[in-house]
């Protein structure tokens, strides 16, 4: 598919890339289909572009590692910018886009797939079922705390008693038909199981608050969450002993 | 509910963070994370009623709080600690949150947070916005503990 010369005019793109080489490469490229365009190479630069921008940049292209993280860091902190809520974010990178990217747009990139990924409806998301989450997920706070320390061990043995009442509150509103609790119930599950990196039960919640949202009951009614809060619970007694 | 941490050489380990959320467990990881970024102080409190209380007593140089409390929620806990910045101190808040919705995010801008953590908070989120956020507070001074 061949774009037509200048069927970015208008708009206003941020390239981000620790790479100067290839970023001026796509920036370039970006130019030739008529976007106006700056380069930024890490995320607090980006971030400061981007927020402080006027006229506003309608869209960024962002390399996977930039120089100090990496892309998908940059995608979340402007996802949840309340001065870039629509920007449209495409990743420099083959395959699925990751959380908080619109697209991904594979290297080597041409003038036609760099205007596709800014010009194209973004592909509607899988939705992985909640199953295929790990039960437990500790990489990152182990690497926090220095590995599973007494308070990181507390910390889940108190998650691991508190969920079954949390997940039996939801599904006791869900069979009341009440969408208010029910959601507020699995919302609360949900995030304290993610904090706690219990991402499949985090996700059976995710997807229970979704479906109490909609007064799905016959969804909401098929997420076992009592069953995955034992789950949990077993893995957090499989722990081996903390360090002290 | 305070606690000292005995990690040192970071910037902020002359600095308290105040989190507030009614979910003991995002506390507990919150405050993991936290410790890790070096903050010398860290205290907790489960709703708007406890923080203004923990504000108050302690003064803290960053908050980050929820949105969803009773009896007060994360909204007007905002508003409250805005009404007492003064002297030119105005003390950093980030929301930690799942409510990203357009709404939600303009009515925080609006209470005047100075950005957004979505839960489930990383290491890497956290260390970007807390940054973020403290720019132009007194980081680079030594505050008395």
């Amino acid at each position: 598919m061949r774009r037509a010369l200048g069927i970015l005019a208008g708009r206003r793109v941020l390239v981000v890339d620790a790479d100067a080489a290839r970023a001026g490469v796509v920036a370039a490229t970006l130019a030739e289909v008529g976007a106006a365009i700056e380069i930024a190479s890490d995320i607090h630069q980006a971030l400061d572009l981007l927020e402080e921008a006027d006229p506003a940049f309608t869209g960024a292209l962002i390399a996977a590692r930039l120089a100090d993280a990496d892309g998908v860091v940059l995608a979340r902190a402007v996802r949840t910018s309340p001065l870039l809520y629509d920007l449209r974010l495409v990743i420099l990178s083959a395959g699925v886009p990751p959380e908080g990217f619109d697209v991904a747009c594979g290297w080597p990139a041409t003038a036609a797939s760099l205007a596709a990924a800014f010009l194209d409806p973004p592909p509607a998301k899988d939705t992985a079922p909640h199953e295929a989450a790990p039960v437990l997920d500790l990489s990152e706070l182990e690497s926090i705390a220095g590995g599973l320390t007494l308070e990181l061990t507390a910390m889940l043995r108190r998650f691991a008693d508190q969920a079954p009442k949390m997940a039996a509150e939801a599904m006791a509103a869900a069979s009341a038909m009440d969408v208010t609790a029910a959601k507020g119930h699995a919302h609360a599950l949900k995030g304290a199981a993610f904090s706690a990196g219990a991402t499949r039960l985090g996700q059976a919640a995710k997807s229970f608050e979704a479906a109490a949202a909609k007064a799905d009951w016959i969804t909401a009614s098929s997420i076992n969450l009592p069953r995955e809060a034992s789950d949990l619970a077993e893995a957090i007694r499989g722990l081996p002993a903390p360090a002290s | 509910m305070a606690e000292r941490s005995a990690t040192s050489g970071d910037r902020y380990k002359n600095f308290t963070v105040l989190i507030v959320d009614d979910q003991e467990t995002v506390r507990d990881a919150a405050r993991i994370l936290l410790r890790g970024l070096g903050f010398g102080a860290i205290l907790e409190a489960a709703n708007g009623e406890a923080a203004k209380e923990q504000f108050t007593a302690h003064v803290p140089d960053l908050i980050i709080c929820d949105i969803n409390m009773a009896p007060t929620n994360g909204f007007a806990f905002v508003k409250w600690v805005r009404q007492r910045n003064s002297g030119g101190l105005r003390t950093p808040i980030l929301f930690m949150t799942s409510h990203t919705e357009r709404e939600v995010v303009m009515k925080a801008k609006d209470v005047g947070i100075d950005g957004f953590l979505v839960k489930p908070v990383g290491a890497a989120d956290l260390s970007v916005r807390v940054e973020r956020a403290m720019r132009g507070y007194k980081v680079d001074a030594a505050r008395p503990s």
